[in-house]
């Protein structure tokens, strides 16, 4: 009995998933259990097992291309077993995309809802891939086309098929953080002067957090209407303290305090007091939430995650710490569940490292906020009646305007300073 | 709130507007000394007696025949009818006569009559009386029709339909009788012509009557756990219809799966879903509308035959899902 191998389901929101390579080739003998493929799902790349014994009969779905999850994408024969040619082909009406069967030339099958939309939006309704039955272009596949062509920062080929395909010889897992991390020494290497041979230009496939950030990005920034404010906050008293609780830390052998650590603990506060920022829109209505779970931007060398840290409110300094030291540990090892990614409602990002003071977060979508946190550094300022050196930090609150307006997000964000200047009111 | 049955909503309506006006007076088989075959007007002979809870010969025609001609010289009859099966007997009455009068006297009479009747499957009452027939009746000018799911709105409806100048058919459903809900002790009415939103939701809308307004809830609740967002519009009225909450409702999710326990061809699920495309919401589809309806088949006596004959709690899940799978990014938008 021919066997398929289908899309796993490989997190609670798994939709779809991308072959990012296969191990075996059509012909080869594969054994149950062993490593068949490996996938790129939106935050992670896992490797699947093969679900039967045989031979790889079939390659349903190349490496490169995405498709819904439960997607036949290869077969595998049982030893000796004649696979009847029909089942090589995906069944029709769970093709997707490129893969699918097209409508008749001229006509393009699309929902009423997309149609409109396309009109609207001045979009070639033939241009964008369709994700349902047949290749059905849906609300969400004209929405994503458009937030794509407006991100597009990025050449337009980067959205094409060709360049999500692996290149070729080069290591499946770690294609794209090795790849950048090769390019400077590439670069010294080359010789500056004299006459060259063409370079061609590097072409990296986009990884499945590469492509999510994009979407998400895009998304947030076309369609909530951000603004920034920015204001300055003397935390003088809040670098003490910090001090204090990160030696204390330390010395029982906790990962230490940070600045984040403390944000994470003022915004959850700020953010119960201020329940219309603690909000995300829901097609007609607005949802509050009545728990701050906070989630921390933290970078990777190819991309960005932001973990939630849960209950904020209601952890001390030091569980926010050890909570936050756990998630950046295992964003960075790749194991963070998507349970740890979910459910945030405010989300804060910290650019103070790298000397940046305000900025302009995009708000990670639904959320109605975020808050950028810049350096902390020295600078004369007046402090009572005097010119005294005063540890100064700005402070970036982008918000969502549908969701809140200028004034109550300016009191948020007052508010949020407040207790950076004075953190002795935590305590209250 | 005080929870009553559905039937002893029932009851307490025909009871409540009996006190408030002596002209409402009830017809029907079996619906004195024995309470009707459902027992819903039990105990209603006792305080009203004969002449105005009235035992009536085996004749449906009789029975609408002689109510029709009572609401247009002034009384407010309430016939019962025992299976809504029975309706087909007594329709000439109702179709022709009932339904016509106050157009062809140009309004000089009024026709302020109720039909209640029990209709549905599931109790093991075989083809003749378990079906579905409100499409018969949503079809007829002149006619009002409801069918309503919870013992408020059994009430309420009710009373509305008693009040109102123009034959209203009342279809109730077996299954729900005995069902339990909040209703008030004090006077209300649910008016005619008005949904109900029993539950929100922003991915699909669900428009279901009577007992599947129950099964399209325990559906969403299910569907809620897979992340998928069900609105459940109980029409509650399928005559005159509350386009403006299906049309906003589709609006807003897109997607419309209709559920009935007639079968579906030439069901009313065909009228919402004309409705549907008619309407602004067209502009707004994302998904063919779904209907869900019976089997093509008279209602089986077989229980298990006849529970496969109308769209069951798994049949809505599944429908749902399947209209979500053909949109597989649609999550990326939340």
């Amino acid at each position: 009995m021919a066997t398929e191998v289908r899309m796993p389901k490989l997190g609670m929101t798994m939709e779809e998933g991308t072959v990012q390579v296969w191990f075996k080739q059509e012909g080869d003998t594969v054994q149950k259990g062993e490593p068949l493929l490996s996938v790129l799902t939106d935050k992670v790349d896992i490797e699947v097992d093969a679900p039967a014994s045989g031979v790889l009969h079939k390659i349903l779905v190349p490496a490169g291309q995405t498709v819904p999850i439960n997607t036949p994408i290869a077969i595998i024969a049982a030893e000796g077993e004649v696979v009847e040619p029909g089942r090589d082909a995906v069944p029709a009406g769970e093709t997707r995309g490129s893969g699918g069967k097209a409508a008749p030339p001229g006509k393009v099958r699309a929902t009423p809802v997309a149609r409109r939309l396309a009109a609207q939006w001045g979009l070639d309704l033939a241009a964008i891939p369709g994700s349902g039955p047949k290749g059905r272009v849906t609300r969400a596949d004209v929405e994503a086309f458009a937030a794509s062509r407006q991100a597009a920062a990025l050449p337009a080929e980067a959205f094409g098929p060709a360049a999500v395909a692996p290149a070729a010889g080069s290591p499946p897992q770690a294609a794209v953080p090795a790849g950048l991390a090769a390019a400077p020494a590439n670069a010294a290497a080359a010789p500056v002067t004299g006459p060259q041979a063409p370079v061609a230009p590097r072409r990296i496939p986009l990884s499945g957090m590469r492509r999510v950030i994009g979407e998400r990005m895009s998304q947030s920034a076309f369609t909530a209407p951000h603004v920034t404010l920015t204001t300055e906050a003397d935390v003088t008293d809040l670098v003490r303290l910090r001090t204090a609780l990160n030696e204390e830390d330390r010395r029982h052998g906790g990962p230490g305090i940070g600045y984040l650590d403390l944000f994470v603990r003022i915004a959850a506060r700020a953010l119960l007091e201020h329940p219309y920022m603690n909000a995300r829109l829901e097609g007609d209505e607005l949802v509050l939430e009545p728990e701050a779970h906070v989630g921390v931007a933290v970078a990777l060398p190819d991309g960005l995650l932001v973990p939630v840290i849960r209950h904020a409110s209601r952890l001390s300094v030091g569980a926010i710490a050890r909570e936050r030291h756990r998630l950046v540990q295992a964003a960075r090892n790749g194991t963070l569940s998507p349970d740890d990614l979910h459910g945030g409602t405010f989300t804060i990002t910290n650019l103070g490292a790298y000397e940046i003071d305000a900025f302009t977060p995009i708000i990670n979508p639904p959320q109605a906020a975020i808050l950028g946190m810049g350096r902390v550094v020295e600078k004369p300022a007046v402090h009572g009646g005097q010119v005294a050196i005063r540890s100064m930090m700005a402070l970036s609150l982008s918000f969502d305007h549908r969701v809140v307006d200028g004034a109550p997000a300016a009191a948020f964000l007052q508010r949020i300073k407040h207790l950076a200047e004075r953190p002795e009111l935590l305590h209250l | 709130m005080r929870e009553i049955t559905y039937a002893q909503a029932v009851r307490e309506a025909l009871a409540e507007e009996m006190r408030r006006d002596e002209r409402v007076f009830l017809m029907g088989e079996d619906i004195g000394v024995y309470g009707g075959a459902f027992g819903v007007t039990l105990g209603l002979i006792d305080e009203f007696g004969p002449e105005r809870v009235m035992d009536t010969p085996l004749s449906e025609a009789a029975i609408i025949g002689a109510a029709a001609g009572a609401a247009v010289l002034g009384m407010r009859p309430v016939a019962e009818v025992q299976f809504s099966d029975f309706l087909t007997i007594g329709s000439d009455q109702l179709v022709n006569q009932a339904a016509k009068m106050r157009y062809m006297f140009g309004g000089k009479v009024r026709v302020p009559m109720v039909v209640r009747t029990p209709a549905g499957s599931g109790t093991g009452a075989a083809a003749q009386h378990s079906q579905s027939l409100e499409t018969w009746f949503m079809h007829i000018p002149g006619l009002k029709v409801v069918a309503p799911a919870t013992p408020y709105d059994a009430k309420g409806l009710l009373k509305s339909a008693i009040r109102d100048d123009n034959p209203v058919v009342v279809f109730e459903h077996k299954l729900l009788y005995k069902t339990k809900g909040p209703v008030p002790e004090e006077d209300y009415t649910v008016p005619i012509g008005k949904a109900a939103i029993r539950r929100e939701g922003t991915d699909i809308t669900v428009i279901a009557t009577s007992v599947m307004v129950l099964r399209s809830l325990a559906a969403a609740d299910r569907l809620a756990e897979e992340g998928i967002s069900v609105e459940v519009i109980d029409l509650r009225s399928l005559r005159p219809l509350d386009t403006e909450t299906i049309v906003k409702s589709v609006c807003k999710t897109g997607r419309a799966v209709v559920v009935h326990e007639a079968n579906k061809f030439a069901g009313f699920g065909g009228e919402i879903v004309g409705t549907i495309v008619e309407s602004e919401a067209f502009d707004y589809l994302d998904a063919p509308v779904v209907r869900l309806g019976g089997k093509d088949v008279p209602i089986p006596y077989n229980p298990q035959l006849e529970r496969a004959a109308v769209p069951q709690e798994e049949d809505i899940v599944a429908a749902c899902r399947n209209l979500m799978r053909q949109s597989p990014r649609w999550r990326a938008r939340a």
